[in-house]
């Protein structure tokens, strides 16, 4: 087989002297998946990147078809056939999703039939299931309709090499295997896909190969399907102990007898971007050391009673009471103070500011709630420390920008800070999303160790995360509650539930 | 370093637009070699002698006035222009106060209350695009130019109108003892940039601006209060534009005549903010920087040139540091 690609000795350090990725070097054949595989901040994103033109390596060589390529940017990349498709979706949010492909088209040169192009990601969309017309604006997208997008622009765009960086984390499992069958049949049609994710059974069930990248190394290449499953994990983890509960990600439960509500909604009624409401008489009651889970598909109304408990959107009717005081109409400092902890579905932009510091994306949500005209910055950096320090974050000092450091990483960062402050509620969306299995289970262990004190609401759409944690999982489907379950839970049940 | 290179980058910049501004000039026959070899010498003559040094101290005052506040409504994504209109209010405010009340003041409590009274007239004009901005949705970019207008109309007719004081359209001076050296200026804007640079990085104000200006979404979350935040910045700028306009009309403007463009002290300001990535310490030099070329300007309109040709040689150095940066790496500013 011919290569499509290859990277020789590619290595990428940030201007914070982080080294990413070290000494990589790859091939990418004609026709196949490539899994590239590893935990959180391995470097597989960076080395994604690296091919898709979005970062410059700090030394190696790019070859396409033999040849040596400079890619220095994104065009570059879009212009030979080369399309990633982003961990985070990044859709022009003002632009309808026909606009936003109609200028990643053009911005790519793109030399076919616009028409031919259009009804092609039209019926891309269509196979993933797709609920909404491409007329509608990206920023009314939930996350998983904006990935699903994503997907259907690189079936378009990568005309030579789709890469997905984690794409199952916005999708269902239903979703998920229509993706696998897509990128199957990309694969047969003669082009190449890399398939970025850290969950060892996918790259598995959907690879040709797979690269194991471990501390922006390629620690192996796996070249024959059905390698041993142990041999993968010891190249993902090296040395480190594994046993089983940490790769299933199991957290212990304790029996907490639940004291009074902490967070009460009645009745609640929001209304949606498109006219209607996106929350349709929902009532559910959070009890101190409670876990409840809202399980649902994306866009059946968790963002918005996301967006409503953290005040962003007004209620049409109903009401959300906090700690015995009614908060409906108070402001988002004003919750904050009375206890409640937002953990956003979207790290960067909302969780935390993208070109700030740590400890100043620390003060953030800690600071402002405290008096005076000053910041007593020695504090927050002590904060920050202690921050960073007590959950792990690889950070060299916390002067860095919070770009720089890893999702796993931003994560823990997000979480640890939203549990500092001592609330009485935690509001949290997604909150592993995207994360390694090691790192999912410290931030799932974070919320659950917090939550004997107070009570949680986790809003996921991964209900194997929900069954692990919760002590009951209301099931959410077009705005409203379909079911309220409680342990021992039946998965097939609540599954059936979140479809009907 | 960063700072450093910034500013070499931008005397690069001034460099090339000389050097395109004269070559073209000689090229279209408007220039001759005799012309350029004198432009030059003004130039030399404006960075080397004592009284152009002085004058660009002076100009320097409204324009690092409005840069300075500007650099930090700007970094909250408040995009306002509004400073132009806020000096020329506050040139009026302080001239009303010391030439036509003439309240027989001690110097410093005049310039105190001039700067209380012209700072506070231009946080109004500042606060107006924002309430428009948060209850109307209207964009302070437009709201603010045309507040501008408004502001130049209402003070041409008090200097031709209840202001005027004899045959011609003109205002009575500030008296001589109200009157702020160049001393005063320097004190007066490295003051102001040190105290917004500490709000900046100091202070909560300071921190919701950088968390406004990055993610709305992520202050609103939150709870930083974004609409508070605008309200702060907009008459934050507001009072160092009008404390600019004081200081104008205190230091070399001395009295008012009606104007029939905008002086453009406020618009100069806001190119300094952003060519200074909106850092309340660098738009001292950069105001400077653009001190100087009005001075130079004037030294060319002094030796025959005309004024339009005056313009287009300063807008062609402007357009040439911004281009220079740019193609040297780095933004334009906006970091």
């Amino acid at each position: 087989m011919e290569a499509l690609l290859e990277l020789k000795g590619v290595s990428v350090i940030y201007p914070s002297g982080v080294t990413a990725v070290s000494d990589a070097s790859l091939k990418i054949y004609r026709g196949e998946v490539l899994a590239l595989l590893g935990e959180n901040g391995a470097g597989k994103t960076t080395l994604a990147k690296v091919i898709s033109g979005v970062v410059r390596p700090s030394s190696g060589e790019i070859y396409i078809d033999g040849a040596r390529r400079r890619l220095s940017s994104y065009r570059d990349a879009v212009g030979l056939g080369i399309y990633m498709v982003p961990q985070t979706p990044q859709l022009f949010g003002n632009l309808s999703v026909l606009e936003d492909l109609r200028l990643s088209l053009k911005l790519s040169g793109y030399r076919g039939v616009f028409r031919n192009a259009i009804e092609g990601f039209a019926g891309a969309l269509r196979r993933l299931g797709a609920g909404f017309s491409i007329e509608s604006r990206c920023s009314s997208l939930s996350m998983g309709e904006r990935q699903k997008v994503e997907i259907a622009k690189a079936i378009i765009l990568g005309r030579r090499l789709a890469i997905f960086d984690e794409p199952s984390v916005h999708l269902t499992p239903s979703e998920s295997r229509s993706l696998g069958e897509i990128v199957r049949e990309l694969a047969r049609s003669g082009r190449s896909v890399i398939y970025i994710t850290h969950k060892i059974s996918e790259a598995m069930d959907i690879a040709d190969r797979i690269a194991i990248m471990r501390g922006g190394r390629i620690a192996g290449i796996i070249e024959e399907r059905g390698a041993d499953f142990d041999t993968i994990v010891r190249l993902m983890f090296g040395d480190k102990p594994i046993n089983d509960s940490q790769t299933r990600g199991f957290v212990e439960h304790s029996e907490i007898d639940p004291g009074g509500s902490v967070l009460e909604i009645r009745d609640l009624w929001v209304p949606g971007n498109h006219g209607g409401y996106s929350v349709r008489g929902v009532s559910l009651s959070i009890r101190a050391g409670e876990i409840l889970g809202i399980a649902g598909i994306a866009g059946n109304g968790q963002r918005e009673l996301f967006e409503v408990l953290s005040g962003l959107r007004k209620p049409a009717r109903g009401s959300i009471i906090l700690d015995g005081e009614d908060i409906t109409n108070k402001g988002q400092d004003y919750r904050i103070r009375r206890g409640l902890s937002l953990v956003p579905e979207e790290r960067l932009d909302w969780g935390l500011v993208p070109g700030l510091s740590i400890a100043m994306n620390i003060a953030i949500s800690i600071e402002p709630r405290s008096r005076g005209f000053f910041i007593d910055w020695r504090s927050v950096d002590m904060i920050a420390l202690e921050i960073i320090n007590s959950v792990g974050v690889k950070a060299r000092s916390t002067r860095d920008p919070v770009d720089i450091l890893s999702g796993g990483n931003m994560q823990k960062l997000m979480v640890a800070r939203e549990l500092y402050r001592g609330p009485r509620v935690i509001v949290a969306m997604n909150p592993t999303g995207g994360l390694d299995i090691a790192t999912a289970r410290f931030v799932r262990r974070l919320i659950t160790d917090y939550s004997r004190k107070a009570g949680a609401l986790i809003i996921s759409e991964d209900l194997d995360e929900l069954i692990e944690i919760c002590d009951r999982i209301a099931v959410m489907s077009r705005g409203s509650i379909r079911g309220l379950f409680t342990r021992p839970f039946d998965y097939d049940e609540i599954a059936r539930s979140m479809i009907s | 370093m960063r700072v450093y290179s910034g500013i070499l980058r931008s005397y690069g910049g001034v460099l090339l637009g000389l050097i395109v501004g004269f070559a073209s000039s000689i090229t279209l026959g408007s220039l001759s070699p005799a012309g350029l070899s004198g432009s030059l010498s003004s130039l030399l003559w404006v960075y080397t002698s004592p009284s152009p040094l002085i004058a660009s101290i002076l100009f320097m005052g409204p324009i690092a006035l409005s840069a300075a506040g500007l650099s930090i409504a700007y970094r909250s994504g408040f995009i306002t222009v509004g400073s132009e209109g806020q000096v020329i209010a506050g040139s009026a405010a302080a001239l009303w106060l010391t030439a036509i009340m003439d309240l027989g003041l001690h110097p410093l409590q005049a310039f105190v209350l001039a700067s209380v009274f012209s700072g506070s007239i231009g946080s109004l004009l500042g606060l107006l695009p924002a309430i428009m901005r948060i209850y109307l949705g209207a964009s302070e970019i437009l709201s603010s130019l045309m507040l501008n207008y408004v502001v130049l109309y209402i003070v041409n007719y008090l200097v031709s109108g209840p202001w005027r004081s004899g045959a011609f359209p003109v205002t009575k001076s500030v008296p001589e003892q109200y009157r702020l050296g160049y001393v005063d200026i320097i004190l007066i804007s490295l003051a102001t940039s040190i105290a917004l640079y500490i709000i900046l990085s100091r202070s909560r104000l300071g921190l919701m601006v950088e968390v406004l200006g990055r993610s709305p979404r992520a202050a609103e979350t939150y709870g930083l209060r974004p609409r508070l935040a605008i309200y702060y910045v907009s008459s934050i700028s507001g009072f160092t534009a009008g404390v600019g306009g004081a200081v104008a009309v205190l230091s070399f403007q001395n009295s008012l005549t009606p104007m029939s463009i905008f002086p453009g002290y406020g618009y100069m300001g806001a190119l300094v903010a952003w060519l200074s990535s909106n850092n309340p310490i660098l738009t001292l030099p950069a105001s400077w920087f653009f001190s100087t070329l009005l001075v130079y300007g004037g030294a060319l309109q002094a030796s025959g040139l005309s004024i339009g040709y005056v313009l287009a040689i300063q807008s062609i150095i402007v357009l040439s540091v911004i281009l220079f940066r740019r193609i040297t790496g780095g933004g334009v500013g906006y970091s």
